[in-house]
């Protein structure tokens, strides 16, 4: 059977100049005070939350509770370094990452491992100023990004995949002549057939 | 170009029968020739008695001889004929009684000199005037043969008597047809085709109802396996404003990487050369 590969492009036409270059600083500001702002909404939701459980238990003397500083940074801090991980080791991207169109590699281009991904998240979180370095750098890169080998890219496309192989900026498809004999990828579900057989 | 292929008329063995009368003819030529005068006359009167009865019949076809015109016209040939056979014995008897001691006498005399000079100064005249004759009359009998033929050929409907009595079919099966195509200048042919015009006559929707559209189109959705494409291409949030924001955002790196590429006094282009310890 032969088998021919399809590229079909999903990155929008105005992007395809730049998709995989590395990112600059702007946009690495951006995607981090939206992350902030993230950050700060789940915080409040789940004060919110807490107040509310506890309202539920303590009904008439029910008070807001107090948050001292320490446990308010300590909580965010905490919840920064989970989201960043959890975002980088997943999708490659947290959600201002996704807005701005960035995307988080290896150096190499590959996905991020676990434990690249926390160590990341710990420095980004503990000295996000060091972020500015990327100003001044050639290759765009953070100070985070040249200690545990990262680097942040444009990338507009929704999937996650690998940057730099061959069908970068596509989506490669498989295209069979006898389809029936063909396995089935993932987790599509198939097409009815349009002409009643099967 | 091909040769042209010769087309055997009739399949006679033309050198045999050549071969056979020069044979034949030296042995007695003066009896043989009045043979084949006879034999000439003979062919002419069933002719023209084959002809006088198709006439008085009016063209239909021989029948049994039934009607007394065919019958007084068939004896009549036959009398000639027999008349004919009888004059052929006669005259054999005569040639040879008489034309052979005559020809050896005119042999003889022609060796005495002067009758030899007599005759060679008759040779010369006839020759001359010969000479003078032949054209006008050769012209003469040429017209006359086109006046005739035209003649004819006014009363036939050649075109009439080729389809009744010719058979194309056979001519066309021998006829190279490839030979014809490359005489053919098909670029020229082609413009002179008036593709629209064709076009028109064709039955596109006929065309379409043999085609299983529906299948086809099943297949190359199958193919392309459509569903994990859309997915993909949607699962981001590419609407305009977030495609704005994103395009301000390239464009502020470049601005930003431009200021301080001259801030460091930097040349611009050093993008993927180093590893960012500058």
């Amino acid at each position: 059977m032969t088998t021919r590969h399809l590229n079909v492009e999903t990155i929008p036409a105005e992007a395809r100049g730049f998709h995989g270059q590395p990112a600059g600083l702007v946009t690495r500001v951006a995607a981090n005070l939206i992350d902030l702002a993230v950050l700060v909404v789940s915080l409040i939701a789940a004060y919110l939350g807490v107040a509310g459980v506890t309202f539920l238990r303590q009904g008439a003397r029910f008070t807001f509770p107090i948050v001292s500083y320490p446990v308010a940074y300590t909580a965010g801090f905490l919840t920064l370094v989970v989201y960043f991980t959890v975002s980088w080791t997943t999708n490659g991207r947290t959600y201002g990452d996704r807005v701005l169109g960035l995307r988080v590699r290896t150096a190499a281009g590959g996905e991020l491992g676990a434990p690249r991904a926390a160590v990341r998240a710990l420095l980004c979180a503990l000295f996000p100023l060091l972020l500015v370095w990327v100003a001044f750098s050639r290759r765009q890169r953070s100070v985070q990004d040249l200690v545990v080998g990262t680097s942040v890219i444009y990338d507009w496309g929704g999937a996650r995949r690998t940057p730099t192989s061959p069908d970068a900026a596509g989506v490669a498809v498989e295209v069979a002549p006898a389809v029936a004999d063909e396995p089935d990828h993932g987790d599509a579900e198939p097409l009815p057939r349009l002409d009643g057989q099967g | 170009m091909h040769e042209p292929t010769p087309i055997p008329i009739h399949e006679l063995p033309a050198a045999a029968e050549e071969a056979a009368t020069a044979q034949a003819a030296p042995d007695d030529a003066a009896v043989s020739s009045i043979e084949q005068a006879i034999q000439v006359l003979i062919g002419l009167v069933t002719l023209g008695a084959t002809a006088t009865t198709s006439i008085l019949r009016g063209g239909e076809q021989p029948a049994p001889a039934s009607d007394n015109a065919a019958l007084v016209t068939g004896a009549a040939a036959g009398f000639v004929i027999e008349g004919l056979r009888a004059a052929g014995a006669m005259l054999a008897a005569f040639e040879h009684t008489l034309v052979a001691p005559a020809a050896s006498a005119a042999a003889v005399a022609a060796d005495r000199p002067e009758i030899r000079e007599l005759l060679e100064h008759w040779q010369r005249s006839w020759d001359a005037q010969r000479e003078r004759s032949d054209p006008a009359a050769s012209d003469a009998l040429r017209q006359g043969v086109r006046r005739a033929a035209d003649a004819v050929m006014d009363q036939l409907d050649v075109t009439e008597l080729v389809l009744e009595h010719v058979d194309i079919q056979r001519i066309a099966e021998r006829v190279d047809i490839d030979a014809l195509v490359d005489r053919l200048d098909m670029d020229r042919l082609a413009a002179r085709i008036d593709v629209d015009a064709l076009a028109e006559r064709v039955d596109i929707g006929a065309v379409l109802d043999r085609v299983d559209l529906a299948a086809i189109a099943a297949d190359v959705i199958e193919q392309l396996d459509l569903p994990q494409l859309i997915r993909e291409a949607t699962t981001d949030t590419t609407s305009e404003g977030v495609r704005s924001v994103r395009l301000r955002g390239v464009d502020a790196d470049r601005a930003v990487r431009r200021a301080v590429d001259r801030l460091l006094a930097r040349r611009p282009d050093g993008d993927a050369h180093d590893d960012g310890h500058a």
